[in-house]
């Protein structure tokens, strides 16, 4: 969502660094996907693909969701918790009525990120600690909604659970979903608040943007997506788990800063991020692929998010270091 | 985040109810419960049952109020003492040994098993502050990914089983009464009272709240910010690893998964307690309150039957409200 036209186009000539500066993440990609076929003959099956395209998928609705949250320099530790609850909802009306379950369900989620955002807002209470609390009333109330797994064994979501190729219905929606929201942000108003605020919330307020609004319906806007990756999983799997998603949340923070977004808000761009989860998730397909202990693979899983966090913050560290040359006139 | 009112006036009442608020809310609370479980709460009996749960959230507590004080947090509390009490029992008990699934733990003996187990867990809590710190890095991030690195050890290290059979010595410091309260309590207290003089007279603690408050300024004025910053989270390490401890003598049995409702309660606790997020603000005898608090109303909810899931969002709507209600107090 960088608003600059891109500069590898603009100018005389081709610029590499800058080229390979602004595709990071989906070289990063290509370069995986290529090791990954190299030191696995399963790993570019149709299965594999199929199965990490749709894994991917509810991943990457949450991380859309940490995504608005992270470019309002926010974080949103409830996203996985509130997943799990829409799961279950939509698990326990199911036998009603797909629809009605499916409303029930998203209506459960915008009520978590609505209950999140007036805190924030107009409690003033920082979004970490806020999210952390919503994380423990969304398990609280996915627990009372079902102590057990749910089977849903309605004919339609199990026509949905089919594929042709590659292609599976949850990795269809989310692409639909990724799509919309990058158009709307890119193109929205709202999309230009809510990087102002991102970049420095009292310059955003002085300028006439409306801070507390938008960060009020980037929480809501978190907690419906959360509840949408919920169905998808529902989806999925044809069952709602009150305890899925243990550790997503920082999964999905993670997928976000590996696909470029400034960890502390105002600048990112949605597809980046989106490709950030395909990595993310390829990393853990191919610990699969060579057999890493699972054990193991959290203990990997935590190296990563801590070295693309700290790469992360090198990285803004950089960026400041560079405008405090620029406002003293320095050259470089 | 700065304490605008030095001296507190009987003018206004908002110095008078941030300082008498919480008591005042726990007296109202107590008659409150005694009439609600038909006087059950208030036995003695219930009241030292009371205590007997607070101990372990309360160590907990202690430790994470330095690291909150110095504006961080440690989300991996609960993983550190998880791990801590696996490595008491992995270590310590020949029987224990018999049953694990794999060896990476040598039988070292009760005692030795203690210190390594507590040793382990302050190196845990010095890395939390040298990523953090030195790197950079939120304390949240790493923590939270210490927390999920630490679920791996214990699975690894246990080979999955839990622990059912650590040392005796942990039962028999659970079950020890001294004026009919169980021995734990008092390790809790006398680890409370022990912080509490650590805050309030050393050099250290002294420096901690100064630096929480503006880490800026306590650089300038030759505090060694970095270095105290590490030791708060080395101590909240180490006074998880004690959490662990009191952990196994109450339960006598350890999961990888156990604990997994603490953390919430932990930070629930200390947050109702007035120590702010931001650093700089808080005591231990408020977190202590808070921990007794909390404690209460989570046994008044098990004497009404609420079920433990209801509980988990009460104690988040507990951390929402609390947290309003100070900001609004203090603007």
């Amino acid at each position: 969502m960088s608003m600059n036209p891109s500069p590898a186009m603009t100018g005389h000539g081709f610029n590499w660094r800058t080229f390979v500066g602004q595709n990071d993440a989906y070289l990063a990609l290509i370069v995986l996907i290529v090791i990954g076929g190299l030191i696995s003959p399963e790993f570019l099956t149709t299965l594999n693909l199929k199965n990490l395209l749709s894994q991917s998928a509810v991943l990457g609705i949450l991380a859309a969701a940490q995504f608005m949250v992270i470019l309002i320099a926010g974080f949103d530790l409830s996203v996985a918790a509130v997943m799990a609850l829409s799961s279950v909802v939509f698990a326990q009306f199911a036998p009603i009525g797909l629809a009605p379950a499916a409303v029930l369900a998203v209506l459960s989620g915008l009520g978590c990120g609505a209950i999140t955002g007036a805190f924030v807002t107009l409690g003033r209470v920082q979004p970490l600690i806020a999210t952390l609390a919503m994380l423990g009333i969304a398990r609280g109330f996915a627990f009372t909604v079902s102590e057990k797994s749910l089977l849903v064994d309605s004919p339609l979501v199990v026509a949905m659970s089919k594929s042709w190729g590659i292609i599976s219905v949850p990795m269809v929606i989310w692409l639909v979903i990724a799509a919309l929201l990058s158009v709307f942000l890119y193109r929205s108003r709202f999309g230009l608040h809510c990087l102002a605020i991102g970049g420095r919330e009292q310059t955003a307020a002085l300028a006439g943007v409306p801070v507390q609004r938008t960060k009020f319906l980037v929480y809501v806007a978190a907690g419906g997506l959360s509840a949408l990756a919920g169905i998808v999983l529902v989806i999925r799997t044809q069952s709602g788990v009150p305890h899925v998603g243990n550790g997503w949340e920082l999964a999905s923070i993670a997928a976000v800063v590996l696909g470029g977004t400034a960890l502390f808000g105002g600048e990112g761009q949605l597809p980046k991020a989106m490709a950030g989860v395909l990595i993310y998730q390829t990393i853990a397909n191919l610990m699969n692929q060579v057999g890493l202990n699972p054990y193991y693979q959290d203990i990997v899983r935590a190296i990563i998010i801590l070295a693309v966090v700290g790469v992360g913050i090198f990285r803004v560290r950089q960026s400041e270091r560079r405008v405090n040359r620029a406002e003293i006139g320095e050259t470089e | 985040m700065t304490d605008a009112t030095v001296t507190p006036s009987i003018m206004n009442p908002r110095p008078m109810l941030r300082k008498f608020g919480l008591p005042a809310l726990l007296l109202g609370f107590v008659l409150l419960a005694t009439l609600l479980s038909g006087g059950k709460f208030i036995q003695p009996d219930n009241l030292s049952v009371i205590l007997f749960q607070s101990s372990i959230v309360g160590v907990l507590v202690i430790g994470i109020t330095f690291v909150m004080l110095t504006g961080g947090i440690d989300l991996s509390i609960v993983g550190i003492m998880v791990l801590s009490a696996i490595l008491m029992g992995a270590a310590g008990s020949e029987r224990q040994q018999m049953m694990l699934l794999n060896d990476i733990v040598p039988y070292v003996g009760p005692f030795w098993a203690l210190v390594m187990a507590l040793v382990v867990a302050a190196l845990l809590g010095f890395l939390n502050g040298v990523i953090s710190i030195r790197f950079g890095i939120p304390s949240f991030i790493v923590t939270l990914a210490m927390g999920l690195m630490l679920a791996g050890v214990a699975l690894m290290v246990t080979g999955g089983s839990p622990i059912y059979y650590p040392p005796d010595f942990y039962e028999v410091f659970g079950e020890t009464r001294i004026f009919g309260i169980v021995a734990p309590v008092y390790a809790f207290l006398g680890l409370a009272v022990l912080c509490w003089w650590v805050l309030k007279s050393t050099r250290f603690g002294v420096s901690i709240y100064a630096l929480g408050g503006n880490p800026h300024a306590s650089q300038l004025s030759g505090i060694p910010v970095v270095r105290y910053q590490i030791l708060a989270f080395t101590i909240c390490g180490l006074v998880a690893g004690i959490a662990g401890g009191l952990f196994l003598s109450r339960t006598g049995f350890v999961a990888p998964s156990s604990g997994g409702d603490l953390l919430l309660g932990t930070i629930a606790a200390v947050v109702v307690g007035g120590v702010s997020l931001s650093g700089g603000k808080g005591s231990i005898v408020g977190a202590v309150v808070g921990v007794l608090f909390l404690s209460s109303l989570s046994n008044l909810m098990n004497i009404l039957l609420i079920s433990p899931h209801i509980q988990d969002a009460i104690s988040g709507f507990f951390i929402l409200g609390a947290i309003t209600l100070s900001n609004r107090l203090e603007s």
